[in-house]
C-alpha cells in the first residue's frame, strides 16, 4: 500500500470528519462520562461506526473501508486530541477477527465487542495460557478496557481466538475504576461457553498499539496547545506569563518531545502500510509507542505545572488529559516494555533482557 | 567570592586570597599553553605553610584539620588558580602519619612539612586494573633487606614533580591469598634515587595542564625499611586516606563552582544584547541561579563530611557523596558559564574554557561518579553489589 497524494488527502478528510464527534476545544462530554457505568456513550460509538471508523482497516469485502495505518493514525490522533472515552481502538482490534453475523452487528454499532488478550502484567505479547476444551474456555485476562460496556469479548487462548458473551455463565468480571474515570477489568473464565473465530487477535495487536500511540500523540499536542493558550492570557506581575522566558523555554522543550513522538508515529504508520518484514514493522511500532507514551505523560504533567494552582483542581480540564495519559501510556505495553522490545528486535540477542526504567518527567 | 564564604576559617581564606592575587589569570594561561608546572605558585603555597596544615605540630606542621585544608583548596580554586598541582602534598602523607613507624614519621614528615621533600605522587592505578584496585599486577618481591619491584602505573599525577612516591604493589600473588584485598603492600619510593635505576617516568599530555604520567618499574629496588606498616595490609592503609582526598577534592570543586558563578554573573551583568544586560533574561539568570544552589548544597555536604572526619567518625559515605555532588555542581556551573559567555567563552583570554577543561576531570578522578553511586547503593542502602 503506497502513500499517495490521494491517500494523504483522504487522511485529511478523516481528520475533518472526526471534528464533529471529537471536539478538541470542548472536553465537557468526556468530563460528564467519567465514573459512569460504562464510562463511554454507546450512541456515540454507534455514530463512529456509522462513519465507518470501526471497520476502517477491514477489507471492503468484509464490510470495511480497506484503509491503512496512515488513515487509522490520523483518526486516532483526533480522538486523542479530544480525549474521547469511547473504546474505538480496542473495538477495532476485536472486529478484525469476528465472523458473521457478529461482524456486521459490530460494524453497525449494534454489538460492542472488546478484546481480552493480556495475561502477564509486564508483557502484553506473552503467549496465552488460557485454554479451550470442547467449546468451554478457562483462564484469566487482565486490563480489559471498559468491560461493563461490552456485549461480548474476543478472547485469546492456546487454541486460537474465541468469542465469549459478557453474560456467559462461568465468566466473572472484576472491574476497577481507573484514574480517567473509565474502568478496566480482570476477566475470569471458568468453563465459559466460547465460539471459535477464524482469525487470530494477536495479529492485530501492533496496529492497535500504534493507534494508541497516535491517540497519545494527539493528546500531547492538544494539551500543549491548551497550555500555550493559557500562558497567553494569564497575568502575573502585570505581564502575561507567556512572556517569561523560563516558561517559553519549557514549552519549547515540550514541543520538541511532541514533535519527536509525531515523526515516530508517522514513520511507523508508513512502515506499517509498506510491505516490510515483521520485525522492522514491530520495531517501528515500539519506537512510536515508547515515544508517544513518554511524550504524553511528560507534556500532560508539565501542563498541570504550567497552569499553576488551578491546574491541580478537578474543575480545570487540564487534569483530564493527564489522567487519560496515565491510563493509556501503559496500554499495549508502556515505554519501558517497548524500549526493550525495540532493542531486542533491532540489536538481537545481545540486547539487555530486562526493560530499562521508564523515562518520565 | 566573599559574599558566600562559609564563615569557616575566614582568616585563612583571606590570606590565601592575597597569595592567589599574585598569580593572576595570565600566569595560568601561559602555563596551560606550555603544559608547564606552576613551580612559583607551589613554592609560594609551601613557604606560606599551606601544604602542611594536616601534619601535626610535633612533626613540623600546623596541625589544623581537614576543614582548614578544604578552605585553603576551595579558595585557591575560587580565585581562579589551580591547586591540583600540589593538593596531594596535603594528604598523601596521611598514610605515613597513620600507619608508618615512628622512625618513618620522624624521617619524612618534618621535611614534607617544610616542602624540602615533596610527597605528591601516588602509584595506585594500573592500565589493566583501573578502579578494581585489588587486581593490580605490580609486584614487589622481598629479597633480603630490599624489595624488587616490577610493573607499571598510570595516571600517576605529578610524578615528575615529587621526590617520593607512595606505591601500592602486590607482595603475595592474588591466587595465594584468601581475600583479594590481602597481599597488597604500601611502600615509600624515593624517586630521586630510583629514577634511572629501574624507574622510568613518561608524561601523558592531556586536555588540561595536569602533569600526569605513566610510571614503569623494571627491577626497581626499594629498601625493606620503606615498607609502610605490615606487609600485605596496604589496601586498608590506602582506603583510610581516601576519605581525606575526596573531601579535599570536593572542596576544590566547590571553589571551582564559585569561580564559574562569579564569572558568569560578572559577564551577564555587563554584556548587553538587544539593549539590555543579558543577565536580565530568565534564560540566562535561571541556570546561573540553579548552579549556584547546587553548589551551596554540595558545600554543606563537604562541611558535613569534614566535620565527621575531624570528629574521627566514619565518613566514607559523606566523603564520597560530597565529592560526587561537588563535582556535579562545578561541572554544571562550568557549563552554564561557558553558555553564558557565548562565543567569548571559547576564547582563551576569558579563562572559562581552561577552567572548564580543568574541572571536568573531577567527574572521573579521583574516583568516578559511577563507583560512588555503586558505593552508596551497596554500603549505605544495602542493595546487592552491582559489579
Amino acid at each position: 500500500m503506497t502513500i499517495t497524494a490521494e491517500r494523504l488527502e483522504g487522511a485529511r478528510m478523516i481528520r475533518e470528519s472526526a471534528a464533529g464527534i471529537a471536539d478538541r476545544g470542548d472536553v465537557g462530554r468526556t468530563r460528564k462520562l467519567r465514573f459512569s457505568e460504562t464510562g463511554f456513550d454507546r450512541q456515540i460509538l454507534k455514530e463512529m461506526c456509522d462513519l465507518g471508523w470501526l471497520g476502517l482497516r477491514l477489507p471492503e469485502s468484509d464490510g470495511g473501508s480497506g484503509l491503512g495505518m496512515v488513515e487509522m493514525c490520523a483518526l486516532a490522533e483526533e480522538l486523542g486530541a479530544a480525549i474521547v472515552p469511547e473504546p474505538l481502538i480496542p473495538a477495532a482490534l476485536a472486529v478484525r477477527v469476528l465472523a458473521e453475523p457478529e461482524r456486521t452487528a459490530a460494524l453497525e454499532g449494534r454489538l460492542v465487542v472488546l478484546p481480552a488478550f493480556q495475561e502477564q502484567a509486564a508483557d502484553p505479547d506473552a503467549a496465552p495460557a488460557t485454554s479451550v476444551q470442547q467449546g468451554r474456555i478457562s483462564g484469566r485476562k487482565l486490563f480489559v478496557p471498559s468491560p461493563r460496556g461490552a456485549d461480548a469479548f474476543v478472547v485469546t487462548s492456546r487454541e486460537g481466538s474465541f468469542l465469549v458473551r459478557s453474560d456467559a455463565p462461568g465468566l466473572v468480571i472484576e472491574a476497577v475504576t481507573m484514574q480517567d474515570g473509565s474502568h478496566s477489568g480482570t476477566l475470569v473464565f471458568n468453563d465459559a461457553p466460547a465460539e471459535k473465530l477464524p482469525g487470530r487477535l494477536e495479529d492485530g495487536l501492533d496496529d492497535a498499539c500504534l493507534a494508541t500511540a497516535a491517540y497519545l500523540l494527539g493528546l500531547a499536542d492538544a494539551v500543549l496547545e491548551r497550555t500555550v493558550a493559557y500562558l497567553k492570557v494569564r497575568k502575573q506581575f502585570g505581564a502575561v506569563i507567556g512572556t517569561f522566558q523560563a516558561l517559553q523555554h519549557r514549552c519549547v522543550d515540550l514541543k520538541l518531545q511532541a514533535v519527536l513522538a509525531r515523526v515516530s508515529v508517522e514513520d511507523a504508520a508508513r512502515i506499517a502500510d509498506t510491505n516490510v518484514g515483521i520485525d522492522e514493522r514491530r520495531a517501528a511500532v515500539s519506537r512510536a509507542k515508547a515515544r508517544a507514551s513518554d511524550a504524553a505523560l511528560l507534556v500532560a504533567r508539565q501542563a498541570v505545572q504550567l497552569h499553576g494552582g488551578i491546574g491541580f483542581t478537578d474543575e480545570c480540564d487540564i487534569g483530564l488529559y493527564l489522567r487519560k495519559a496515565m491510563v493509556l501510556a501503559p496500554a499495549f505495553g508502556g515505554s519501558a516494555f517497548h524500549r526493550a522490545r525495540f532493542a531486542a528486535l533491532t540489536f538481537g540477542d545481545s540486547a539487555e533482557a530486562s526493560p530499562a526504567p521508564a523515562r518520565t518527567a | 567570592m566573599t559574599a558566600h564564604d562559609s564563615g569557616l576559617h575566614d582568616s585563612i581564606r583571606e590570606e590565601v586570597r592575597k597569595l592567589c592575587a599574585r598569580f593572576p589569570a595570565d600566569y595560568w594561561r601561559k602555563l596551560d599553553e606550555a603544559r608547564a608546572y606552576p613551580t612559583d605558585f607551589v613554592r609560594a603555597l609551601t613557604e606560606a605553610g599551606y601544604l602542611s596544615v594536616l601534619i601535626p605540630e610535633e612533626y613540623g606542621g600546623t596541625g589544623l584539620g581537614v576543614s582548614a585544608a578544604a578552605a585553603i583548596l576551595e579558595t585557591i580554586q575560587a580565585e581562579g588558580c589551580n591547586g591540583a598541582a600540589c593538593h596531594a602534598q596535603l594528604y598523601i602523607m596521611g598514610t605515613i602519619l597513620r600507619h608508618g613507624s615512628e622512625a618513618q614519621k620522624r624521617r619524612y614528615l618534618p621535611k614534607i612539612a617544610t616542602g624540602e621533600l615533596r610527597l605528591q605522587a601516588f602509584g595506585v592505578t594500573e592500565p589493566t586494573s583501573g578502579t578494581d584496585t585489588s587486581s593490580l599486577r605490580t609486584f614487589a618481591r622481598r629479597d633480603g633487606d630490599r624489595y624488587i619491584v616490577n610493573g607499571q602505573k598510570i595516571w600517576t599525577s605529578r610524578a615528575e614533580h615529587s621526590d617520593l612516591m607512595l606505591l601500592l604493589a602486590r607482595t603475595t600473588p592474588r591466587d595465594q591469598v584468601t581475600k583479594k584485598t590481602d597481599g597488597i603492600s604500601v611502600f615509600i619510593v624515593d624517586m630521586r634515587t630510583a629514577l634511572g635505576n629501574g624507574l622510568t617516568i613518561r608524561p601523558i599530555r592531556t586536555m588540561m595542564n595536569h602533569s600526569t604520567c605513566e610510571v614503569f618499574f623494571d627491577n626497581m629496588e626499594v629498601p625493606a625499611e620503606n615498607l609502610v606498616g605490615e606487609e600485605g595490609k596496604g589496601f586498608r592503609y590506602i582506603l583510610s586516606g581516601m576519605n581525606a582526598e575526596r573531601i579535599l577534592i570536593a572542596a576544590e570543586c566547590v571553589g571551582d563552582a564559585k569561580w564559574f558563578t562569579d564569572t558568569s554573573v560578572k559577564y551577564a551583568r555587563e554584556r548587553q544584547v538587544f539593549g539590555k544586560p543579558i543577565g536580565g533574561n530568565q534564560g540566562i539568570q535561571f541556570p546561573i541561579a540553579k548552579a549556584y544552589a547546587a553548589m551551596r548544597a554540595a558545600e554543606l555536604m563537604v562541611h558535613d563530611a569534614a566535620r565527621r572526619y575531624e570528629a574521627g567518625l566514619d565518613c566514607g559515605a559523606e566523603a564520597n557523596m560530597a565529592k560526587m555532588l561537588a563535582a556535579d555542581a562545578s561541572w554544571e556551573a562550568a557549563n552554564v558559564c561557558l553558555q553564558t559567555h557565548g562565543g567569548f567563552g571559547f576564547a582563551e583570554e576569558y579563562d572559562v574554557e581552561r577552567k572548564f577543561r580543568e574541572t571536568r576531570l573531577y567527574q572521573v578522578a579521583p574516583i568516578s561518579t559511577n563507583l560512588i553511586l555503586a558505593y552508596v547503593a551497596e554500603h549505605v542502602l544495602g542493595l546487592p553489589r552491582s559489579y
